[in-house]
């Protein structure tokens, strides 16, 4: 009785718990990154700090942000791509309900990701030289894009995980990001 | 009635391909660009898990879903294959690919703090004992297993939103109601015609008995 009423509850709140535990998760993603060269100066939690973004990126400083004389955790691209993934769940409520479960447009995804693309690829190529703002402000339109997928699957694997079934053709209202194709 | 295809094959090449992409000395250092090894594993779950489903699209949740688990077969494949690689060249390594960043790297003050962490990480390795640096690594492991899995996910989700091409199909026509008379199984048949033969009288039902089937 006690477990069909808590999954009861927890199916009618999976949007707005979901949405909640992503954005917190974002947020304090993003806040240890920042939080790393501001503890540089005692030893161990900066250097747990540094170790764990390690596994994500490759920390060059003369590629990252610095604060208080030290570099942030990661590099300025993925900064901006984190920043920006935080910055896409904020602004998600005020675009599309966090109920929804259907993705967006697969157009709108690859636009994200192209300039990241094209900042990447031309540096590399040395087509061009890419500096800190662009890295960081390609990285923050990927990472906001890829937020308007995340939620909508996060929302959708716990509704499945709770045991309610998913439509599998798009119920809502149009939106500028279907398409108008819903 | 159409079945959704089993998660876990493509959870599992899904993750033996980031596992073991990921475990791979120098192949693995992909991973610094945002972890693309574990999202393209992620990604590969999903294709895969699309492949299998010819008839029912495959949800965000799904995807979300294979990708997670994707993101547990390659983690665990990391600790069997990448944990004892680390543990026995894993600093070698870690110093070689340091050394090459520091002679890359135009600016000094970022040279000298990187030749600091050469020097740290030389340290480390002599003053550890081989059943520190396993507890080290097993706690390192399960914070990169967590991430791995987390990226895993989104690397699922990912995958469904570039693969998956039929998300506003129509759901598939519903059975049809019990009374049809029809063997079960069959759905969307339509109901079989009246046998031929003289037409009965308009006081007597049209199949020789009981109430007429309802919609």
């Amino acid at each position: 009785m006690l477990k069909s009423s808590l999954k009861l509850a927890a199916s009618t709140y999976a949007a707005p718990l979901t949405y909640a535990a992503a954005l917190a998760l974002a947020l304090a993603w993003l806040c240890g990154i920042i939080a790393a060269p501001l503890l540089s100066e005692g030893e161990g939690a900066a250097s747990l700090l540094y170790y764990a973004y390690s596994r994500v990126c490759h920390q060059l400083p003369e590629r990252s942000f610095h604060a208080a004389g030290h570099a942030f955790g990661v590099c300025a691209r993925c900064f901006g791509i984190y920043a920006g993934f935080a910055a896409g769940l904020m602004v998600y409520p005020f675009v599309r309900s966090i109920t929804r479960t259907d993705l967006p447009a697969r157009r709108w995804l690859l636009c994200g990701i192209v300039p990241l693309a094209v900042d990447f690829l031309g540096g590399y190529a040395g087509l061009f030289e890419n500096s800190l703002a662009s890295r960081a402000s390609t990285g923050a339109i990927a990472g906001g894009a890829v937020a308007f997928y995340t939620l909508p699957g996060l929302v959708s694997m716990l509704r499945l995980w709770l045991g309610k079934n998913e439509p599998h053709a798009a119920t809502h209202s149009q939106a500028i990001f279907d398409g108008g194709k819903q | 009635m159409t079945q959704k295809p089993n998660k876990l094959q493509p959870a599992i090449i899904g993750g033996l391909v980031l596992g073991i992409l990921s475990s791979i000395p120098f192949v693995n250092f992909a991973n610094i660009c945002c972890c693309i090894w574990v999202v393209l594993g992620g990604m590969i779950a999903a294709r895969m898990l699309i492949k299998r489903s010819p008839v029912l699209a495959v949800t965000s949740g799904e995807g979300a879903v294979v990708g997670a688990l994707a993101g547990v077969v390659g983690a665990l494949i990391t600790l069997v294959i990448g944990l004892p690689v680390s543990l026995l060249i894993g600093d070698s390594i870690s110093i070689g690919m340091l050394e090459w960043f520091a002679g890359v790297v135009n600016d000094p003050q970022a040279r000298d703090e990187i030749i600091k962490v050469i020097e740290e990480t030389r340290r480390q390795a002599e003053m550890q004992s081989i059943g520190q640096r396993l507890v080290g690594s097993l706690f390192f492991w399960f914070i990169g297993a967590v991430v791995t899995v987390g990226f895993a996910t989104v690397g699922g989700i990912l995958g469904v939103a570039l693969f998956e091409k039929r998300k506003n199909q129509p759901a598939p026509p519903a059975p049809p109601a019990p009374g049809w008379n029809q063997p079960p199984g069959t759905p969307g048949l339509a109901p079989p015609s009246p046998p031929p033969g003289p037409m009965p009288p308009p006081d007597q039902p049209p199949y020789g008995g009981g109430e007429p089937p309802r919609h």
